[in-house]
């Protein structure tokens, strides 16, 4: 018996150093591959999903000292927060007042006039009207049409620089020319109230002077955004877009 | 004694293999994981990304591109008057 426990003490004394080897080993291997993925950092949320959430300030229209009608408020505040001119100067036609408005880009006023208008009252013009001869459009049809429109210098039938509204349609702003002193141009520009504006074929007569100092100017190779007001479809109608900037931005309009 | 030490070698050199193959299993399942999912709040996590804040006044817009400087001018015709 003793001669065969001795004999085993060699295997188990084996077995023993061999397992605190292997402990050991794993001592030493184990605690960085285990730990490793406690190490692997956290990826932080895309910079795209934090989103700037800051409300902007309200733009409003600079009118200077001028008091305009509502909707030339209205408009013009709502194209100078919503950038709806495209970083053009603009200009707003205010059929009802007889009364151009002109802002630069920013929406800085540059100056306003009286001005003559279509004839006709009305909003649209008729379909195929810039292609007929003048003295084919009968007199309902003498309409300046309402909406927005992109306009840009060019020059008419006999030459004079003038600033196209509606091409297609042939609504101009150009100087006033009185070809027909019947018509007595001048005397209804020059009385103070718009009752008399009306008497163009569709398009906006300007003083001369304001032609040149500040439409020109504008217009000199560039392009600028028209706005002219409806005098018989709502202001929402012709501009379904707008909206009040001092409501929307719950501010006050100083 | 020799016995003795070839079974100590032998149970070092099994354990030494059995610490790499364990070592091994670890890191081929570590690197099966997604970087993020190995605690429950990142699980717990939905997916939701914050939209860009949409300003109004852009979709207001009308679609014109139409740019502010002019390359030539549209042929002269009549106007309106």
């Amino acid at each position: 018996m003793r001669d065969s426990n001795r004999s085993l003490h060699p295997v188990l004394d084996g077995l023993k150093q061999g397992v605190v080897f292997g402990a050991a080993a794993l001592a030493v291997l184990l605690p960085p591959i285990g730990g490793a993925h406690t190490t692997v950092p956290r990826l932080n949320p895309p910079a795209a999903a934090v989103a700037d959430a800051t409300p902007r300030a309200p733009r409003f229209a600079d009118f200077g000292a001028e008091t305009p009608h509502e909707d030339v408020r209205h408009v013009a505040d709502w194209v100078a927060d919503s950038g709806d001119n495209r970083h053009m100067d603009f200009v707003i036609v205010d059929k009802r007042d007889a009364r151009i408005w002109v802002f630069g880009a920013d929406g800085v006023l540059k100056a306003q006039s009286p001005v003559l208008l279509g004839a006709a009252a009305g909003d649209d013009s008729v379909a195929g009207i810039g292609q007929r001869p003048i003295a084919e459009v009968r007199p309902e049809e003498r309409t300046t049409p309402a909406g927005r429109f992109v306009a840009e210098p060019g020059r008419n039938a006999h030459g004079e620089n003038v600033v196209w509204v509606d091409y297609d349609a042939a609504v101009s702003m150009h100087r006033l020319r009185a070809n027909e002193p019947k018509e007595r141009r001048h005397e209804r520009l020059a009385t103070p109230t718009p009752d008399d504006n009306r008497i163009s074929y569709g398009c906006i007569n300007v003083p001369p002077a304001f032609f040149e100092a500040v439409l020109e100017p504008v217009f000199d190779r560039r392009r600028g955004v028209v706005y002219v007001l409806p005098e018989t479809k709502p202001l929402q109608e012709a501009f379904a877009t707008s909206y009040d900037v001092a409501a929307k931005h719950g501010v006050s309009r100083l | 004694m020799n016995a003795s030490k070839t079974l100590t070698a032998l149970a070092a050199a099994a354990a030494l293999v059995g610490t790499i193959g364990y070592a091994s299993a670890q890191q081929s399942g570590n690197d099966s994981m997604a970087p993020n999912a190995g605690s429950p709040a990142d699980t717990a996590q939905p997916a939701v990304t914050t939209p860009a804040p949409v300003d109004s006044s852009s979709s207001t817009l009308p679609s014109d591109t139409t740019s502010a400087t002019m390359d030539s001018e549209r042929a002269p015709q009549a106007d309106r008057n």
